[in-house]
């Protein structure tokens, strides 16, 4: 079991409380759940967010957006180091010497508070008329913040989302219409070592497993069996 | 996730030598054509797959499309693309317009052969001056380059229109061969996002054959008869994600 190869991201994390089988299945053997069709129009949601904020980020890191929800943030100016944790190939990491395994956030976006203060910033599209906070979310911004800190930088402890929610009020003619909600959750980077220990140390436990009582595909699976 | 799948289901499940007419609807046949094994698992013993989250992007598409089309439905006028893409036809009126949108409903047909009640719900239908209809149905999607309906998986959408045009058939209706796609392509070399995704919007004909249909009904209806669960489709991502997890906890516990 090669675990220097192996890398922890929010998304398995969220797997891991999810069904610690699953993501055991998937870091030791290779075993994914079924991957759905993708999601085509929120990646080119996410695309174009990047593509408009890096513009704003050139000029003076002002964002319409973010200046009328009163937010004192300018948008990370270092856009090199940007696209390096954009990068699913690389991403923002922090390298545990103990566990000798990486944990990392591919971001969308990161806002400057000043005084060195860093917070995620991350976009969300939906075509459900409110915007919902799930916990997945709420991880992934304690996460990245924990990353961040990692990385040496300080934060004010939030997480920013911008959700852009689909206005069916309005006529298509050739566009899908957004309307910009911005929400500013307060995280907690203090229990993230301590969860991404904990899932690291699972992967080499050498325990029976079993689907959590939740897990859809374990319940699938035993169902499938009885028959 | 969880709060939306029930892995064991007690309803719409087909018993053998049932009276009363069973459910078949087009994306179940479609089931059935990818994956027997599955098909069999979920209609026949309640075990459906595990389901993704929805696709509300592309479902908002549809629902602005329609409200758009519908108003030229009122108007008995042709939408701006239809007169681009020179079809003759006007949105058809009809007081069962929304019964066939409607996913729970759709148009359906009670195929006597095997009692299986098939069903689909369109996106729209269109009418010629001479009273055929083409069926429509909305994609949207985001890529590079032009839309086509040429990659393999895309015959899912071409069984998905066949479907719909034996059903309206079937229903007593005059079917044109030709249905259209309305594909939309969201753009990616925008310049500035600005609340919105702009789309560049193809209609695609194509020109359906429904002769497959009539004996893959047979098919289904032999299948769901039977006492042993089909092979699986080597092509299945479920079916080989079931074997593999299973093969790998089976060799856990004989450790």
């Amino acid at each position: 079991m090669g675990n220097q190869e192996i890398k922890i991201s929010p998304k398995a994390l969220n797997l891991y409380f999810e069904c610690p089988l699953c993501f055991w299945l998937e870091k030791n053997k290779g075993v994914k759940r079924p991957a759905p069709f993708p999601y085509e129009l929120n990646t080119q949601v996410d695309e174009l967010l990047k593509h408009d904020f890096d513009e704003y980020r050139a000029k003076d890191g002002l964002h319409p957006l973010v200046e009328a929800n009163n937010i004192p943030a300018k948008l990370f100016q270092n856009q090199k180091l940007l696209n390096e944790w954009r990068d699913n190939s690389k991403g923002l990491c922090y390298y545990d010497e103990k566990l000798k395994t990486t944990l990392f956030g591919v971001i969308d976006d990161i806002l400057d508070f000043g005084q060195g203060k860093l917070a995620p910033f991350d976009y969300k599209s939906t075509g459900k008329s409110v915007p919902k906070i799930y916990d997945r979310f709420q991880l992934q911004m304690d996460v990245y913040t924990y990353l961040l800190e990692k990385n040496g930088y300080s934060t004010p402890r939030k997480g920013i989302l911008a959700f852009y929610v689909v206005d069916k009020e309005n006529s298509f003619e050739d566009k899908l219409p957004f309307r910009k909600e911005i929400h500013i959750i307060d995280t907690d980077p203090s229990y993230i070592q301590r969860v991404f220990e904990e899932a690291v140390e699972f992967l080499h436990r050498d325990v029976p497993k079993q689907h959590s009582p939740e897990c859809s595909f374990g319940k699938w699976l035993e169902q499938s069996v009885k028959n | 996730m969880s709060n939306f799948y029930n892995p064991k289901r007690t309803y719409s499940i087909f018993k053998p030598g049932q009276t009363a007419p069973f459910k078949i609807s087009r994306s179940k046949i479609d089931l059935f054509l990818q994956c027997p094994r599955c098909f069999y698992m979920d209609r026949r013993l309640g075990v459906a797959r595990p389901p993704g989250f929805p696709f509300n992007l592309n479902n908002a598409v549809d629902t602005l499309l329609k409200k758009e089309f519908d108003i030229h439905r009122v108007a008995k006028s042709r939408h701006p693309l239809m007169e681009e893409y020179n079809i003759d036809a006007v949105p058809f009126q009809h007081e069962k317009m929304d019964e066939w949108r409607n996913v729970r409903k759709g148009i359906q047909y009670i195929h006597n052969p095997t009692n299986l009640l098939i069903m689909g719900a369109i996106d729209d239908a269109w009418v010629s001056p001479k009273g055929e209809l083409h069926i429509v149905d909305y994609k949207a999607t985001s890529k590079n380059g032009e839309v086509t309906l040429d990659a393999p998986w895309q015959i899912c959408y071409k069984r998905q229109m066949e479907i719909y045009q034996w059903l309206f058939k079937k229903n007593g209706f005059k079917v044109s061969d030709i249905g259209y796609f309305v594909y939309c392509n969201g753009k990616a070399d925008k310049e500035a996002f600005d609340k919105k995704i702009e789309f560049d919007i193809k209609i695609i004909p194509y020109k359906g054959n429904t002769d497959w249909i009539e004996q893959t009904i047979l098919d289904i209806h032999k299948c769901l008869n039977q006492d042993n669960i089909p092979e699986m489709d080597s092509d299945c991502d479920y079916c080989r994600y079931r074997k593999v997890a299973a093969q790998e906890s089976y060799k856990f516990s004989k450790k």
